[in-house]
Formats: C-alpha cells, structure tokens, sequence
C-alpha cells in the first residue's frame, strides 16, 4: 500500500520540529508510519533542524551546570549496547492499535465517533471516524484547518479519491462533503480539528450537538 | 569517510568530533568526552528551547535532561543513521514535547526515525556528521535569505502563521506560500545532496 497523498512539506517539517499543534501531531504520525516516502522526508528535515540548531548561538548557562550534570551521571550509568536485551520488548503495535481511545459514540446512521485521549489543546479534537460503506457524510466547513488521515476503506471528496493511508489537510476555506466508497467496506480515518466542524443546516447542527466535534 | 575514534590512544577529547565523542561515551563511559559535548550541546539546546517559548530555568532543566539522555542513550547512537546534531535533537524536541503533553511524543514519535536506516545503503553511506551539516548549509544557501527566515522561523519558533506575518510586516497569504515554498525547495535539495 502506497499512499498517494501526502501532508506537504512545511507540514512534515513542522512535525519534525516537534512545532505541530498537539494532536495533529498524531495524525500526521499515523500517515508517516505507513508511507515510507514522508518518513524519508521528515529524516531529512530532521538532519536540517539538527544542524541549524547546532549552529544557534549558545545560551548562557548557570556556574554550576557542567559539575551537577556530571555529578548526577554517577546515579545514571549509560545503558548497554544496543544489543543486549535490557530494553523492555517493544511495542510492535500500530500508533492507530496503541492510541489510547474513550467511549464510541454514535453520530448519525452507520457514523460513529471515538475521541482519542490525548492531551490537546482547549477546543481542539482528535478522534476516529467510522464511517459505513455509501454513506455520504454532511456539507460541512471548518471554523479551523482540519487533518485526516485514512486508516482503512476510501471515501470520495469531489473528484478525488482517499484511500488506506492518504493524508488530507482541509483549511478554512474548504467546504466539503466527503463520501465513503460502497466498493471497499466501511471507511476509518483519524482526524484531528481545530475549533468545531460548521456544520450546515440542522443535521450539522445536530451533529454539534451530539458530538462536540 | 570519518576515521574511526582511536578509543585505545585516548585522544584529547577536545580533538573528537561530536559522534566519536558518543561513540567514546558508548564504549568506556568516557565523563571527559561527555563534559566536552555537554559544553557544545547544551547552551545550543538551551537557546533552541527559549526560542520556542521555554523560559530559561525550565530550558535549562531541559538541556540537563536531553544530555543525560545522551549520556544514558548513547550506546544506540548509530552515525550511519543520524549526525549528532540531528540525534541530539530529536532527543530534546521529544523530551520538549513530553514536559508540555505528558508522554505524547511516545506517541506522535513512536515511528523511530533513528532506528531506521536512511535509504538502501551504500558502502560508503557512514557520512561524517560535519560533513552532513555542511550539505545541510549548502542547501540552505539555495534559498533566499527570506525563505532562510521562515523556515528559521518554523523550525525554532512555535508560532502561528499569523504571527509570523505581523513580526515580518507581510500578509498572512505571503506567509504562507513562503513556508510552502522553502520547505519544498529545502526538501528537494536535501534530497539531492544527502
């Protein structure tokens, strides 16, 4: 599986900074670790900030840094090498199986909601979407940038279509109304939003309403 | 090609370059080789960490905690992998993370990055880390000095678009096209050069 849209570059160098908004963090993670090509180019952004940041100018330290530093080595040995087995066993699972999740909600016939527990920022949201096969989701805008990533199945959005691992960045002014592709089962995605979803007409407001999304 | 440390003959430890001084922490537990990249890394990682709106005593707490992270991690330092400069930083910008949003970088950053290796390898892959961040400086000479601002800004700054915008006076569009640009431009030439 090879993804065939990307979060764009300023958004991976971000990421590799560690300057993304919380949460979005994770959904770019969650495209990341399935597309072998963004993880090249957030190396690569990595090795830029790392080398800018070792050319900023120095900060000034305390007197007494070097020597605390030095003296709290004694309690902290350096761990063995690489191969001994003194790291716990690792966890092999997918950021998607691993992401700690609250209590599925039902949003609308065949849409379900699991917000993510994730520390985030007052307003923000991160959350899976289960959407069932052929359902078209609601007219909506974004009050703020929205990302998405697809974790199985594909919708459509205009002519375009997402599918298992394509990465989406909505922004203010995008109005859309995605739909899940009948073809290819129920469509999960991982979605992280800023501000509420602007729903149009009532069902939008409903959705508000039930959700908080 | 690096030469390889001559961990035998003791080697000034001011004589090293960064990686063989990890590679030297690594191997004998070496407190001279980790006084010397403390005194390269720390204030860098201290001005990385104000620059992103850590106040002083907290960022130095902070570059305390990434060195001794070195000092504990430095047995998985692998300089075929990462330069490190680019190591180090990782370290910091996660343990960064961390402080704010409790364990979210195990999280966002489980996707090891540093435990991959870069691209097929090639018999000669094992760049030096100065070499690397000599590449790093001559991509960044292909952009002008205003993208150098805003990718600059992205990397060390953590604000919003807008108030980008306003400290540059430009509006909030140019902004925005300029980081996608740089960023792109950066990228490829990376791509390129590394």
């Amino acid at each position: 599986m090879s993804a065939r849209h990307h979060p764009a570059d300023a958004v991976l160098a971000d990421y590799a900074a560690g300057t993304l908004r919380p949460g979005f963090d994770i959904v770019v993670a969650a495209h990341v670790e399935s597309c072998e090509r963004c993880r090249r180019h957030v190396r690569l952004f990595e090795k830029a900030a790392g080398a800018m940041m070792s050319d900023l100018p120095p900060a000034e330290m305390s007197a007494d840094a070097l020597p605390l530093m030095l003296a709290r080595l004694e309690r902290n040995p350096p761990a063995a090498s690489a191969d001994a087995p003194i790291a716990p066993p690792r966890d092999t699972r997918s950021l998607i199986e691993r992401l700690p999740v609250k209590r599925r909600r039902w949003l609308a016939p065949g849409v379900w909601v699991q917000p993510i527990d994730v520390p985030q920022l007052p307003g923000d949201k991160l959350y899976f979407l289960r959407v069932a096969a052929g359902i078209r989701g609601l007219h909506h805008g974004h009050s703020g940038p929205e990302f998405t990533a697809v974790v199985s199945g594909a919708l459509r959005d205009g002519k375009t279509t997402y599918r298992a691992g394509d990465f989406i960045e909505c922004d203010t002014e995008v109005v859309h109304r995605p739909k899940v592709l009948a073809q290819d089962g129920g469509c999960l995605c991982i979605a992280a939003s800023e501000g509420s979803l602007k729903g149009q007409g009532f069902l939008g407001e409903l959705i508000r309403t039930i959700a908080g999304v | 090609m690096t030469p390889e440390p001559s961990i035998e003959t003791s080697e000034p430890a001011r004589e090293l370059a960064p990686e063989d001084l990890i590679v030297a922490i690594a191997v004998r537990a070496d407190r001279d080789a980790f006084a010397r990249l403390f005194q390269l890394f720390a204030p860098r990682l201290k001005s990385y960490l104000i620059g992103l709106g850590t106040t002083p005593p907290a960022a130095e707490e902070l570059a305390q905690e990434a060195m001794l992270s070195v000092w504990r991690k430095a047995a998985f330092f692998n300089r075929s992998r990462a330069g490190a400069s680019t190591w180090i930083f990782t370290i910091a910008r996660n343990l960064r993370i961390d402080a704010a949003r409790k364990e979210r970088s195990a999280l966002a950053y489980a996707v090891d990055l540093s435990e991959e290796p870069d691209a097929p390898e090639q018999p000669d892959a094992i760049v030096s880390g100065a070499e690397r961040d000599l590449k790093v400086r001559e991509a960044l000479k292909s952009l002008t000095p205003d993208q150098v601002t805003v990718v600059r800004m992205s990397f060390f700054q953590e604000k919003p678009h807008s108030e980008i915008a306003a400290d540059l006076g430009i509006p909030l569009g140019t902004v925005k096209s300029r980081v996608r640009l740089a960023m792109a431009r950066l990228r490829e030439r990376l791509e390129e050069l590394l």
